[in-house]
């Protein structure tokens, strides 16, 4: 009978491989935005050159204005995105808050409880996705369709079709007030930017959230309230959608059911041009912040240029297709698994 | 010797599958649910509607209703089977503006005829741009029809930037204006057409080999290539007949509408998809019912009809549509999220640890 | 090494419709040991650590942890028991850093800001990777880590939970030698710390390398705890086997013909390097090896699924470089793939539309629809050739067993009818009556002249049906077994240390 021989004793002690510098996730999702850059600064070129009164700082301040506008929502779809999700109803929010608002405005009650009338309905709406999904069971994709349209409905027939039109002081400052020297809505984005960081980076929330992303499998087999977390981020979807209709119906002084159309287009597409993987797992909020920024300079300039909203849309649908072919082509996905059906 | 475990090592495995009798029973009830259950609701929906209203069931309605109901089904049965080849396509509403201002303007141009090819190729040629875009630049289903969405809408804007594109009221003889008003023998041929695109469908998913791939991709899209089918063909394929499916739509909606441009049936991609996942279709692939479809098409339209013929607003119709569908969505939900459990309840009740 | 025990199972009988995964198992685990379980494919080993691990509940039995009744009902309660499972599929997050997977749930943070203390997860990280004698980078992202650094932090997870018994399921199938080393370390050291490890393995020599007792479990029963101090290699695998190889499967050889397949210095996929073969028509050549080296890169290589990067192929003497499944196919090349659930069986079709899959281009009838006759005939040919047990053509194909499903699948990479036959894991998951049926099948093909080249895991399938064997080490071919060359220890030698034999150095 032969006997086998013993593996040889180890050649050299344990390698632990090249020594790696320490990097804090904040850091890693801020170096991915970084290819970002070329393209913001290529189209902020070609509308100095091309485009009217660009470079002047009251259009400057415009386009900060409006980014500024799109970085709220875009935080927190980067945070449902982070966790393999995404939510198509928000752009009917906007529609739903704003009236609600602006109805209230207008009924005679004061601003303040106005405002959080409206916070509280998309809260609510958000809570609502939150239960759909998590705990009936429906897939996201179809869940938020569903809530788009609902909710898209219930503002019709809340402002009865017609538009809400008000006058209010509180209501113009939010849009156009200038607190510090800064306007109002930069303001906003610039602390929701550091809150979102924190809350990202920091927070057990924030990488639970990741890690519902990364494996979802491994998330349930962890332990992780994955059910909780899912809520909560489309409560957060929910609230900032309510945020995002409330600064727009400031802006134009009314409230409607048909505002925010196409909305939830730009909400994706600051976020997937940002960086974020739409496979989750890893969030980038400085991305997105670039992201608004890229988008803000585009409608911007194109304003300035008289192309219609329409079209306006085409280049931004196009732009989110080409971004994710290069992601897609980089990575080499074979055909098979890039289906849509973990959605 | 390999060290690869038996069977699945994952560490997900799911529980055994042990059935017991009343087990059995709950999953016939199941099953018959999923064939039958939207069928039902319809018919349920029919009576409702003639006890509320006896004009409901006069000729003039129901020809109204099985017209208007053609052109979402032809495209849901579209849909349906994008969604049981495991995908889905969210620009049906932009083909289909673009595809009508295409057909209008042909007429312009050259009578029925270049209408007729118009709608066809003008709809093949949008989904050859999916197919490519999907197949060739590997870009997700999701965001590449989510972008083309309005990269088709856009087109229809520039193409009516200066007015809507019109069929004029006095071409009300023509063969084309006719094509959406015709009736063959008090059926309305736009339904006729809807009839028979269903069944070439069922022909397709059914007795064709590229229908049989289309099924098995979405069933298991490694089983499916390892078995060789062709990943780009099959999704070439279903996106083509999705925009093919459009331009047939085409000639039964706009031939009654008779006007279009880039705004032309916002929101026709939810009902799309709200139709053939009512009709049973699963998200997750492999699974689809044309009938349940065609059922869930009419049940839509009927509800529709009932709500505007007692005044019910736009908006509050909308919500009527969503709601419906989150409620079989939920059905559908609830029954998957917790089947596991409840089989899981059912072992371990057999698995009382015997003494000693 | 006292006699207490910590872990005490008794009578764990596990049973799946149709088959008993594991019947009436009875041993123990002491604290402080590293207690290998070893045995054959089919042995009930994965079945038994999913019942420790809380996945499967047991259907009859009892555990016994430090005296008390143990029996989870989710993976979460054998981690808060402090049983920790390592599956060969980790549960990590590959997106998060590696302080950030071990603490993953119980991240430490500050009462009030509720920010993650990260200097703490780094601190005990290091501690715990100091313990180990590894050095990890605990800011590192998972996802950019080697295989063998990602088993270490699953390792230092179940030691940060203060995991009293760690179970690993085959921890070196995807590690190099260097890399074996050192888990081996890492095992000792745990043991040193008072843990116990159940070392799940094939690999043998670590089993003596590394373990104090070994328990053999054989069909799901169990056969004996070894003392390995008391015991040779050899003995174990008689234990394992249990029987005369060569008695169960009965290989009818043929004279070979023609050449069909050549493989010349073919350098394919992830793993395989440098692999040359020849299968004549009326042979079996099996295919050996540890998993990982290099014989799933082969087969689908054959079979066009993935490139060839190096090296040239020949079928039946013309090139042959098949760029898809479906070329291949259409040049007659049958394929069965090893994992019948993810890639083998279309789930949601019927017994014959998966019977059919591979020849639809050939079941037309009228106006070029399928003819529902032509597909009828080939369903009842392969039902009875093959006596695959279905209530009818339109049976779902999940709802048969799963030595049914391997037949119809075997079917449908037969119908095509071509040479060349590629088999992976013929009947993993098969039962006994099943297995000789599909065994006869093939000897059957070969009568009529079919090539087949096999890859078996099952030692006794393999070396019972192979006319002769190529063993794979590290994506070379090392060994070359024909004759009274093609033992089990020869196989096993040339698999996991590389050894040469019919092969020029």
């Amino acid at each position: 009978m032969s006997t086998l021989q013993k593996t040889a004793p180890p050649a050299t002690p344990p390698q632990a491989g090249p020594p790696r510098r320490t990097r804090s996730q904040a850091l890693r999702g801020t170096l991915s935005a970084l290819p970002l850059l070329p393209p913001l600064a290529l189209v902020v070129v070609a509308f100095a050159l091309f485009a009217p009164n660009f470079m002047t700082g009251t259009n400057l301040e415009n386009v900060l204005v409006a980014s500024s506008i799109v970085v709220v929502p875009g935080l927190a779809m980067t945070l449902c995105i982070t966790m393999g999700e995404f939510d198509l109803s928000i752009g009917a929010t906007v529609a739903l808050t704003g009236a609600v608002t602006c109805t209230y405005i207008r009924d005679g009650h004061s601003t303040a409880v106005a405002l959080v009338a409206g916070l509280v309905v998309g809260l609510l709406v958000g809570i609502g996705n939150g239960l759909v999904v998590a705990k009936l069971g429906v897939t996201p994709f179809i869940a938020t369709l569903a809530s788009m349209v609902i909710v898209r409905g219930l503002a019709r027939v809340y402002t009865d079709s017609r538009d809400v039109i008000v006058s209010d002081s509180t209501l113009k400052y939010l849009a156009a007030g200038r607190p510090l020297g800064i306007p109002f809505p930069v303001l906003l984005a610039i602390l929701a930017t550091l809150a979102a960081m924190y809350v990202a980076y920091r927070t057990r929330f924030g990488r639970w959230v990741a890690a519902v992303g990364s494996n979802r499998d491994a998330a349930d087999l962890s332990g992780l309230p994955v059910d909780r977390v899912r809520i909560a981020v489309y409560a957060l979807i929910g609230l900032a959608g309510a945020v995002w209709g409330i600064i727009i119906s400031a802006q134009l002084q009314k409230g409607s059911g048909n505002l925010g159309l196409g909305f939830e287009l730009d909400a994706i597409a600051v976020v997937v041009i940002g960086g974020t993987s739409l496979l989750g797992g890893r969030a980038s909020i400085i991305g997105t912040v670039l992201g608004a920024l890229l988008i803000g300079v585009i409608h911007n300039g194109l304003n300035l240029l008289d192309v219609p909203p329409a079209y306006q849309r085409i280049s931004i649908g196009l732009l989110l297709v080409a971004a994710l072919a290069v992601q897609a082509i980089r990575r080499r996905v074979p055909l098979e698994v890039l289906d849509d059906n973990k959605n | 010797m390999t060290t690869r475990t038996e069977g699945d090592s994952r560490a997900t495995a799911p529980h055994p599958a042990t059935e017991t009798r009343s087990e059995r029973a709950r999953l016939d009830l199941g099953r018959a649910w999923d064939r039958w259950g939207i069928t039902a609701c319809l018919v349920v929906l029919v009576v409702v509607g003639a006890l509320l209203d006896h004009s409901f069931l006069s000729l003039a309605n129901v020809q109204s209703v099985l017209t208007e109901s053609a052109y979402l089904g032809i495209v849901a049965a579209a849909m349906t089977v994008a969604i049981i080849n495991g995908t889905f396509d969210l620009s049906v509403g932009g083909q289909l503006a673009l595809v009508s201002v295409l057909s209008l303007l042909g007429y312009g141009i050259g009578g029925t005829w270049l209408a007729v090819a118009a709608a066809v190729l003008g709809g093949l040629a949008c989904g050859g741009v999916n197919g490519a875009l999907v197949t060739w630049l590997r870009v997700p289903p999701f965001v590449a029809t989510l972008g083309m969405l309005f990269v088709f809408r856009g087109i229809a804007y520039l193409l009516t930037s200066d007015a809507p594109a019109t069929l004029d009221y006095s071409e009300i003889d023509s063969g084309y204006a006719r094509l959406g008003s015709t009736l063959i023998g008090s059926v309305p041929l736009p339904f006729i057409v809807m009839c028979v695109f269903f069944g070439a469908v069922y022909l397709f998913l059914r007795r064709t080999a590229a229908g049989r791939r289309v099924v098995a991709f979405g069933s298991s899209p490694e089983a499916a290539r390892f078995s060789g089918v062709s990943a780009t063909r099959v999704r070439f394929l279903v996106f083509g007949l999705l925009g093919l499916a459009v331009g047939i739509a085409v000639l039964t909606y706009i031939t009654r509408i008779w006007t279009a441009d880039g705004g032309t049936q916002d929101g026709f991609e939810l009902r799309v998809i709200t139709a053939a996942v009512l009709g049973g279709a699963s998200l997750r692939g492999g699974k689809g019912s044309l009938v349940g479809t065609f059922s869930a098409v009419l049940l839509v339209t009927v509800l529709n009809n009932l709500l505007v013929a007692h005044g019910v607003s736009a908006g509050a119709q909308q919500m009527v549509l969503g709601g419906v569908l989150i409620v079989a969505l939920s059905i559908d939900g609830v029954r998957s999220k917790y089947a596991a459990r409840l089989r899981a309840l059912f072992a371990r009740r057999r698995a009382v640890p015997q003494p000693g | 090494m006292s006699d207490s025990v910590l872990l005490g199972i008794d009578g764990l009988t596990v049973e799946f419709p149709g088959v008993k995964a594991l019947d009436d198992v009875s041993f123990s685990v002491r604290p402080g040991e590293v207690h290998a379980l070893v045995g054959e494919n089919g042995a009930g080993k994965s079945t038994l650590l999913k019942v420790l691990g809380g996945v499967n509940t047991p259907t009859r039995g009892t555990v016994e942890l430090d005296g008390h009744p143990y029996r989870p009902s989710r993976p979460r309660d054998a981690q808060d028991a402090g049983i920790a499972v390592i599956y060969q599929e980790f549960t990590l997050f590959p997106d998060l850093t590696v302080a950030e997977n071990v603490f993953v749930g119980r991240e430490p943070h500050h009462r009030v800001t509720r920010a993650i203390d990260y200097a703490a997860m780094r601190a005990e990280c290091r501690e715990i990777f100091a313990q180990l004698d590894v050095a990890i980078d605990p800011d590192a992202r998972v996802g950019d880590l080697s295989v063998s650094e990602q088993q270490l932090v699953e390792i230092a997870k179940s030691l940060s939970v203060d995991g009293r018994v760690i179970i690993m399921d085959e921890p070196t199938a995807a590690l190099a030698s260097s890399e074996v080393e050192r888990l081996l370390e890492v095992v000792r050291r745990l043991r040193t710390r008072g843990r116990s490890v159940i070392y799940v393995s094939h690999h043998l020599e670590e089993v003596f390398a590394v373990a104090d007792r070994a328990t053999v479990l054989r069909d799901g029963r169990y056969v004996a705890t070894l003392d390995i101090a008391q015991t040779t290699e050899d003995e174990l695998v008689r234990r394992m086997v249990g029987r005369d190889v060569g008695s169960v499967f009965h290989r009818e050889r043929i004279e070979p013909g023609d050449v069909v397949l050549e493989l010349d210095r073919v350098r394919a996929g992830r793993v395989l390097k440098d692999a040359s073969l020849e299968v004549r028509a009326g042979e079996v050549v099996g295919i050996g090896g540890v998993a990982g080296a290099g014989q799933i890169d082969l087969t689908q290589a054959v079979f066009g699924a993935v490139p060839l990067r190096g090296g040239s192929m020949r079928l039946g003497g013309t090139a042959f470089a098949p760029a898809s499944p479906a070329e291949a196919v259409r040049a007659g090349v049958g394929f069965l793939h090893e994992d019948r659930k993810q890639a083998g069986s279309l789930p949601d079709m019927s017994v014959e539309h998966n019977l059919t899959m591979t020849v639809l281009d050939r079941l037309r009838g009228t106006a070029r629809l399928l003819s529902g006759r032509k597909q009828r005939v080939v369903w009842q040919t392969y039902r009875e050739r093959m006596q695959i047990k279905a209530s009818g053509p339109g049976q779902l194909i999940s709802n048969l067993s799963g030595g049914n499903q391997q037949k119809v699948l075997l079917g449908r990479a037969l119908a095509p009818g071509g040479h060349l036959l590629v088999l992976n894991e013929p009947t993993r998951g098969v039962d006994i009556g099943a297995k000789s049926e599909i065994h006869q099948l093939v000897n059957e093909l070969t009568a009529q002249g079919v090539a087949v080249l096999m890859v078996s895991s099952d030692l006794p399938e393999l070396l019972g049906m192979s006319d002769r064997i190529v063993v794979l080490s590290q994506g070379r071919v090392v060994g070359r077994l024909e004759g009274e060359d093609a033992t089990e220890e020869n196989v096993i030698a040339c698999a996991t240390t590389g050894r040469r034999i019919g092969v020029a150095a």
